[in-house]
């Protein structure tokens, strides 16, 4: 026989052997190969602190300012005599001279003059609006009378004047006896003659019209009190104004040149600087997570089911003798809730909550009707609460477009469903089981929101969450980790007054 | 937990896979072990784990000493798949990895001790080569583990592994001679105890 003839035998003999395989190889190869990543706990801390600093710094820097530069402008243009809120001056008529009742203000303010062939006959007209130092003109000037309007207007150093005469601007004209006046072409409000409507555009000041005429009450920032029967304008402040009686804000005026539009547009954004602050109910839908790092895990916190070896009856208390090497899935929870702002810097929620948390361990478990052991399997653990969370919310600082505020409260969950997946060979095994205890927990945080559209915003709520008693509850990264790092991050719809 | 208990009624229980890796599931396993499937990584440990324990008790001869091994060759295998091409088995590329790793644990505890020594020529008779199938599988492994580490390595990679002399040469790092002279010594030694064993 040749050599190679033993060679052969034994090859045959030891080729495809196989040995038993003791579980402590698969642990140890396990535990040596990561199978899942898990975000470290200190990640999550870091972002949701970056996260909470840079919108912080966002609120301070971005903040809008108050429009306070065009009030600087009204007082310039129309002078120290510009209608002035608190006092509520009213503009005088005065008698028109041919020429024109001039609206000069100060030495910057735009001239208004009226064509002087328009009309021999000098109309009843008003003069120019308050804060004009220009005369009621006589009929007929007067030696010391100004000098007209074309001399003043040359004689002004203020580029509109020159722009206005070269471009020849329209000038404010009082038509006589019954006709309507045209009192276009002014910056400065004109008081139109009686029955015809003033033109108060032009200001940057509220305008106290003539009687039976609407005020203007644009162009300020501080709460101007209306002539009786008109409508007092109550913004420009951030703080509540009580308007007189009957009283009600006063609509923007329908011609306005475009600075007035503006500034309307600045004052009509001013009252909703106190939108966040309404009383009233909001609804919010949100998701929250949680980090799935189990790092330190001991060995002393897995729990370890007891067995009954030898012995084919039912098991107690679990069969699974988990072994350390598990992972977990990230916790996920989403919501609707419900918020009652009960005033401008306290408000209650509560909703309802769906979480789900997945782990997959190594176990050795015991088939009791062969009563055998099996060694070294992966079992798929799957979680489904609802919870019913109640919070306290607390502005500490609120601004219209950002609210910052610190929350506080707890909630009461209830496992829905507890469903294992053992994976076995020839066929995986589905086990459920449901909960019938309640997990508490209680949350502490600083979170806050931004007003992307009236009524609508966009909050994230970062916060650290304590469960209790977690040695009742099935086993997950909660019960290995009971103080856990939270964001929430939702839609609030403002249904508040 | 007693459902638990009433489901495990139907199940049997088994370790061992009876059928060999299929090529195109061993690719899935492998991708997806790539990717850190925890359960892509049980199936290949489940699929090769008992033959590579075999193959770890010839070279090692102790078994706490091929466990060892066993353990450190998956570590091994599962951070070197990426460099699987897929040419060739997938069983005979992890196999390779096994082997490695228990030369370089031999060659840690000095266990090989190969020197030049050819004085121990040995040659089968016909009788000795046709007893090794009476023996069975058992018995021939505890032989085989018995050898000195020396021999009992040659042999493998000779016999079983199928490296040339040569290979198993420059792998040792010793002769050809003296690769051929362990080969025959181990199976003069095998040959004695079979012997003893009729």
């Amino acid at each position: 026989m040749k050599e190679t003839e033993f060679d052969i035998q034994a090859r045959n003999l030891l080729a495809d052997a196989r040995e038993k395989v003791p579980a402590r190889v698969w642990r140890n190869v396990s535990a040596a190969v990561s199978p899942r990543k898990a975000v470290p706990f200190w990640v999550w801390s870091l972002s949701a602190v970056a996260a909470a600093a840079a919108l912080a710094l966002g609120i301070f820097l971005f903040a809008p300012s108050r429009p306070d530069s065009n009030l600087d402008n009204i007082l310039v243009q129309a002078g120290s005599e510009a209608a002035v809120a608190s006092e509520g001056s009213v503009a005088s008529e005065a008698a028109v001279a041919s020429e024109a009742s001039v609206a000069s203000v100060a030495s910057e303010a735009p001239v208004v003059r009226a064509d002087a062939a328009a009309g021999s006959a000098a109309p009843a007209g008003s003069a120019a609006p308050a804060g004009s130092a220009a005369p009621a003109a006589s009929s007929a000037p007067a030696a010391d009378d100004p000098a007209p309007i074309e001399e003043q207007i040359a004689a002004s150093s203020h580029p509109r004047l020159a722009q206005a005469a070269a471009s020849g601007a329209k000038d404010p004209v009082f038509a006589p006896g019954s006709e309507k006046s045209d009192l276009s072409g002014a910056n400065t409000p004109v008081f139109a003659p009686a029955g015809e409507k003033s033109d108060l555009s032009g200001a940057k000041d509220p305008v106290f019209a003539p009687d039976s005429e609407k005020s203007d009450l644009s162009g300020a920032n501080t709460p101007v009190f209306a002539p009786a029967g008109e409508n007092s304008d109550l913004s420009g402040a951030n703080t509540p104004v009580f308007a007189p009686a009957e009283d009600v804000p006063a609509p923007a005026e329908e011609q306005v040149s475009e600075e007035d539009r503006e500034a309307l547009r600045m004052m009509e954004a001013a009252p909703q600087e106190n939108a966040g602050a309404k009383r009233g109910l909001s609804l919010s839908a949100s998701g929250r997570f949680q980090g799935n790092d189990r790092s330190p895990v001991k060995a002393s916190m897995v729990h370890r089911s007891p067995t009954v070896p030898g012995l084919p009856q039912p098991m107690e208390d679990g069969i699974f003798n988990e072994l350390p090497e598990v992972s977990f899935s990230l916790p996920l929870t989403a919501g609707i809730g419900i918020n009652y702002r009960f005033s401008q810097v306290f408000s209650l929620g509560t909703g309802l909550r769906y979480t789900y948390m997945a782990r997959t361990f190594v176990a050795d478990y015991r088939d009791i009707e062969n009563d055998v052991e099996v060694l070294s399997t992966d079992v798929d653990n799957h979680q489904h609460w609802l919870g019913l969370p109640l919070n306290a919310f607390f502005d500490i600082m609120n601004n219209g477009k950002w609210r910052v505020h610190m929350l506080a409260g707890g909630a009461a969950e209830f496992l829905v469903d507890n469903d294992f997946l053992v994976h076995n060979s020839p066929k995986d095994i589905h086990v459920h089981e449901s909960g019938s205890k309640i997990q508490w927990s209680a949350v502490a945080g600083v979170g806050m929101e931004y007003r992307v559209l009236p009524g609508i915003s966009i909050y994230l709520d970062p916060g650290i969450r304590y469960y209790f008693n977690t040695q009742d509850q099935p086993r997950s990264i909660r019960t290995l980790q009971p103080l856990r790092f939270e964001v929430e991050l939702g839609l609030r719809w403002n249904l508040g007054k | 937990m007693k459902r638990f208990g009433a489901k495990l009624h139907l199940i049997t229980w088994t370790r061992e896979e009876d059928s060999p890796v299929a090529s195109s599931a061993s690719e899935r396993w492998v991708r997806q072990a790539i990717e850190g499937d925890r359960k892509a990584q049980k199936k290949i440990f489940d699929s090769l784990a008992p033959k590579m324990m075999a193959l770890c008790l010839r070279y090692m001869g102790s078994r706490e000493d091929a466990e060892d091994v066993l353990q450190e060759g998956f570590i091994n295998l599962f951070g070197k798949l990426d460099s699987y091409s897929g040419s060739g088995s997938f069983e005979g590329w992890a196999r390779k990895i096994f082997v490695n790793t228990a030369l370089m644990q031999l060659r840690k505890t000095d266990a090989l001790g190969l020197s030049d020594d050819i004085s121990e020529a040995h040659s089968l008779t016909s009788g000795e080569a046709s007893a090794v199938q009476q023996i069975g599988y058992k018995e021939l492994m505890r032989m085989v583990r018995a050898l000195p580490a020396d021999a009992r390595t040659v042999f493998n990679m000779y016999v079983l592994e199928g490296y040339s002399h040569k290979e198993i040469a420059q792998e040792l790092g010793c002769t050809e001679a003296t690769s051929r002279s362990k080969l025959n010594r181990a199976r003069a030694r095998l040959q004695e105890m079979i012997k003893q064993s009729e």
